[in-house]
């Protein structure tokens, strides 16, 4: 430990002697950065593809929209999204380097976590999720939450709610909005799908990424946030069951997700951003009885055309998630991506050119 | 200072240099200002050309990202009044406060209460702004705010929000206005105590009376001082103040503020987007605001420093006086008993606020370390986030980085335009960088972080392709850089004038040209207090973190070059405080530790070696 300890000096000589342009040999490194939603699963794929292939990918989370504006900026290699790129990014991403293509890494459930001692396995619904963010439903025990949780005891659920949204431009918030969208046509005109929605009544509390909501629901009694389902599960935060599409009561876990990927990639995507991108799906509020309700996929955004050397190391990497990168998906709570879908990653992957 | 004599040998080549190199320095300084204004102002102009028509300063529908493009709105009125509130509550706060504390320690408290405050205060004023950021989303908030607010039947958001916000700065610009405010005090003649005490007045009677009038516009100048401090603070507030999207004027309302605004979403807009000319824009207004309530606080204590040593009261005229009967003896005592009364009552009171001073720096320290100390493992210091256990190996490193390129590059130009300063007093550079020095220091941090970011993480003169660096240690350290620079310019010349004139007569005396005699004599004699100073700078900028969130960022690896993204004690400690993730929010508990001991380490360095420099200085004579 100690010799370590004198390594920031040396560090530093080493660094300075290396001057700026020359990365000095060793694993090649590449800067990704973006969604939270994707960060549990991507720092594990970091990690073995580290042991596996010995090249360092260093994953940044600092919410969607942060991995769309600097993948157009070519402050980072490759950027990652649960939204994708809408109209107006492609085309500034387009005068900066062209085309830039969607892959998608991952697919999981936003579960809706809450902070209630007084509760255990709470239901609710779409609409009354809508009506909380809309700041109409105040209190725990109000009629709505009773008449879906009649075991709940009325008089211990009289406290505050305190909802918590994202501080920062977010694809979960995307994901999230897209389905009170979807459930609420109230919720659709005062809101709609956003990654940074301009909740209309005061009272929702800000967080940074799917840490800072989780960890603060965590802490904090009363409130009610939307995070991917590995920040709840690994952090024993309680999740609500919700109400899907056909009227069963769904809880988020990898089983729901598939069913509701299978469900919605039967449905020809006609909407943006959806449309502007070969493999982008909505997947929230899917049709089917096991179908979990919120489902957002997250997508690894890169430039088409890539310089040489690092091209073909992100172009590898990403090849790896989206086949064998897969198996690590159910213990950390995603699901792993439909064959098929795989499969057309790959393709997609494959029109990539390197110059 | 003594000019070397004038005499018929020309100045070498070497002297001319010299002179050249300090002069220089001092012209980057303002360069540097200049250059920080301007490219603001470039980078807002799409913003501030269309400032009414985008009602930003007059609305407070600030959504600027609606997927409608009919319904986007730039309306900032919500970080502003953010911004004023929070501060404000701080003054409300920290001025009677601060002001009591003051006067306590010049007028009552004995010679070792003194020396002992006096250390507390500094210890406090050293604290990192991060950590009182996740003491007070950890402690205040949550374990303070939230059960009170609970008690009172109001509706709250876990206690966070403009209050917490507010009180969190309170205590963070107590020890400046303390500080000042006792500076203030002593300057107060001696002549005037007694003059009131011999007319029988009593101790709180003489503060009151003659002190504190006497005192008030330097008083003013500290608490405006503060102010300019509060309204700049960036990590603190972000991390408590809720980070709301409407204004609401409620007294448990959640909002947002201008730094924090920027700090969140500047580095997630592109080049062309409207909304990062106007979070440059606010960022404008933020400097403006800052920069004029620190001038109004140089003119007042300017003003205050010239004006003559007296104070006009109301004439009295004796004959009046003389005319009036006696009073009854019984009268007289029984106000005499009042005014000791009054004097014993707000002995206590001015007691209470010293007292109340110093109760936060052990509410924090010991809170940090009881949730910090014990998470401190080796691993913390050898391993990385994704290792198991995790550690913040590579934070370490790039702190070390950081502070070392920007002392690397702000030492040398620091001390160099310090001589300038000191040494060259007729050079007609001098006014002009002493004062945009003085500016430069009262520039926000986050300001200098969006500085930075412009130029060197996002030029906007080379296309997205051609950025040489993009989030660097160059970027990081050249915003720490920046900010060390007026401590240090301030703190060295103010080392070298403490060098007695004798030594410099002495040296020219000798022959020796001013190259040599500052380099040979003045120098060597300042060392001590320059070294001071720049640990006093490298204090400041190790717990820095709003500037490095836009430019160092952070890494999960340790940077391999200087153009690599380079992480941070401070950055991970921000980062890792929100984690739910209880093996991260240990590391930032660690790290926040670690974060505090190094810095009241430095402090303390800073206190041992200026007392040496009293000991130099005297050898010197």
């Amino acid at each position: 430990m100690l010799n370590r300890l004198s390594l920031p000096t040396l560090a530093l000589l080493a660094a300075l002697s290396g001057g700026c342009g020359s990365k000095s040999g060793g694993a090649p490194r590449i800067s990704g950065g973006g969604a939270t939603f994707v960060d549990p699963i991507m720092q594990k794929w970091s990690g073995e593809y580290k042991k596996a292939k010995n090249v360092e990918i260093d994953y940044v989370s600092k919410g969607s929209g942060y991995g769309i504006t600097n993948v157009t900026s070519k402050n980072l290699d490759f950027g990652c999204s649960d939204a994708p790129m809408n109209a107006k990014e492609v085309e500034a991403a387009k005068a900066a380097g062209g085309e830039v293509v969607h892959v998608p890494v991952t697919v999981g459930a936003v579960a809706v976590v809450y902070n209630l001692p007084a509760a255990k396995n709470l239901t609710l619904t779409g609409e009354v999720l809508a009506d909380i963010y809309l700041r109409k439903i105040v209190k725990w025990n109000d009629p709505a939450i009773l008449k879906l949780n009649p075991a709940a005891d009325a008089a211990a659920l009289n406290a505050d709610i305190t909802p918590v949204a994202r501080a920062e431009s977010s694809g979960t918030s995307s994901i999230f909005t897209e389905y009170l969208s979807k459930r609420s046509p109230e919720f659709a005109k005062a809101v709609g799908a956003s990654k940074s929605p301009k909740w209309p009544a005061a009272g929702v509390l800000g967080k940074e990424g799917n840490d800072g909501v989780a960890g603060h629901v965590k802490d904090a009694a009363g409130t009610i946030g939307y995070v991917e389902l590995a920040y709840a599960k690994k952090n024993n935060i309680p999740f609500a069951t919700l109400l899907n599409k056909a009227g069963k009561p769904v809880t988020p876990d990898a089983a729901g997700v598939t069913a509701a990927v299978e469900a919605a990639m039967k449905v020809k995507q006609e909407k943006e951003p959806y449309s502007l991108h070969p493999l982008a799906f909505s997947f929230t509020d899917a049709d089917g009885d096991a179908a979990y309700p919120i489902v957002g996929a997250s997508y690894a955004m890169l430039f088409k055309k890539q310089p040489k050397e690092k091209g073909e190391v992100i172009v590898a990497f990403l090849k790896w998630v989206a086949g064998d990168g897969q198996k690590f998906a159910a213990e950390l709570d995603y699901a792993p991506l439909p064959a098929d879908l795989t499969k057309k990653a790959e393709e997609l992957l494959g029109t990539v050119t390197f110059e | 200072m003594t000019q070397p004599p004038a005499g018929p040998s020309t100045v070498s080549l070497g002297d001319r240099l010299f002179a050249w190199l300090c002069q220089s320095s001092g012209v980057f300084v303002l360069a540097l200002a200049a250059a920080l204004v301007a490219v603001l102002a470039l980078q807002a102009w799409p913003a501030l050309k269309h400032f009414g028509e985008w009602n930003v300063l007059t609305s407070a529908n600030w959504d600027p990202e609606n997927p409608d493009p009919e319904k986007r709105s730039y309306g900032a009125l919500l970080f502003v009044y953010g911004t004023l509130a929070t501060s404000a509550i701080a003054m409300l706060v920290a001025v009677p406060l601060g002001v009591g504390a003051a006067t306590y320690l010049s007028e009552i408290a004995s010679p070792r209460v003194r020396t002992v405050s006096a250390f507390l205060l500094e210890l406090l004023a050293a604290i990192p702004s991060v950590i009182f950021g996740f003491w007070a989303v950890e402690f205040l908030a949550k374990r303070g705010l939230a059960p009170a607010y609970d008690l009172f039947g109001l509706k709250h958001q876990s206690g966070e929000g403009i209050v917490a916000a507010g009180l969190v700065l309170a205590v963070m610009v107590l020890p400046y206005i303390t500080a000042l405010t006792f500076d203030v005090c002593q300057a107060v003649p001696r002549s005037q105590r007694e003059g009131s005490l011999a007319l029988g007045a009593t101790r709180w009677q003489t503060i009151w009376n003659v002190v504190l009038p006497y005192a008030r516009p330097g008083t003013i100048a500290a608490c405006v001082l503060a102010l300019g401090r509060a309204l700049g603070e960036t990590m603190a507030v972000t991390m408590v103040v809720g980070n709301a999207q409407h204004l609401d004027f409620s007294l448990t309302a959640t909002g947002d503020s201008i730094p924090s605004i920027i700090a969140k979403q500047l580095h997630e807009t592109t080049a062309g987007d409207p909304k990062r000319s106007v979070l440059i824009a606010l960022g404008l207004v933020l400097l403006t605001i800052t920069l004029l309530t620190n001038l109004c606080a140089r003119v007042l204590l300017r003003w205050w420093a010239a004006k003559p040593r007296t104070r006009a009261g109301k004439p009295i005229h004796v004959t009046e006086v003389a005319d009036l009967p006696p009073r009854a003896p019984a009268d007289v005592a029984a106000a005499r008993r009042r005014a000791k009364r009054r004097d014993t009552l707000m002995t206590g009171v001015l007691a209470g606020c010293q007292f109340l001073t110093v109760v936060p720096l052990f509410l924090i320290l010991g809170y940090i370390t009881y949730k910090g100390a014990g998470q401190v493992t080796g691993a913390f210091f050898t391993n990385l986030p994704n290792d198991r256990p995790p550690g913040l190996y590579h934070a370490l490193v790039g702190s070390a980085t950081l502070v070392v390129l920007a002392a690397a590059f702000a030492i040398p130009i620091g001390i160099t335009a310090a001589v300038l300063l000191s040494e060259y007093r007729n050079n007609r550079w001098v006014a002009p960088v002493r004062f945009v020095a003085e500016l430069l220091g009262g520039v926000p941090s986050i300001i200098i972080g969006v500085f930075a970011y412009a130029i060197l993480v996002t030029p906007f003169w080379l296309a997205p392709g051609e950025r040489p660096w993009g989030y660097s240690a160059w970027a990081g350290g050249f915003a720490l850089a920046v900010m060390m620079l007026p401590v240090l310019v301030r703190s060295s010349e103010e080392a070298m004038r403490l060098v007695p004139n004798s030594l410099r007569e002495a040296s020219y005396a000798l022959g020796a040209s001013r190259r040599q005699t500052v380099l040979r004599v003045v120098i060597p004699a300042a060392l001590p207090a320059i070294v001071t100073g720049v640990l006093l700078a490298v204090g400041r900028i190790a717990g820095e973190t709003a500037p490095l969130i836009l430019t160092a960022r952070g890494s999960q690896f340790v940077a391999r070059s200087l153009s690599d993204a380079t992480p941070s004690l401070p950055y991970y400690v921000y980062d890792f405080a929100k984690r739910p993730d209880e093996a991260l929010k240990n590391l930032a508990w660690a790290g926040a530790f670690v974060l505090v001991v190094v810095v009241l380490l430095l402090n303390v360095a800073v206190r041992l070696l200026a007392g040496k420099r009293v000991v130099a200085a005297a050898r010197a004579d």
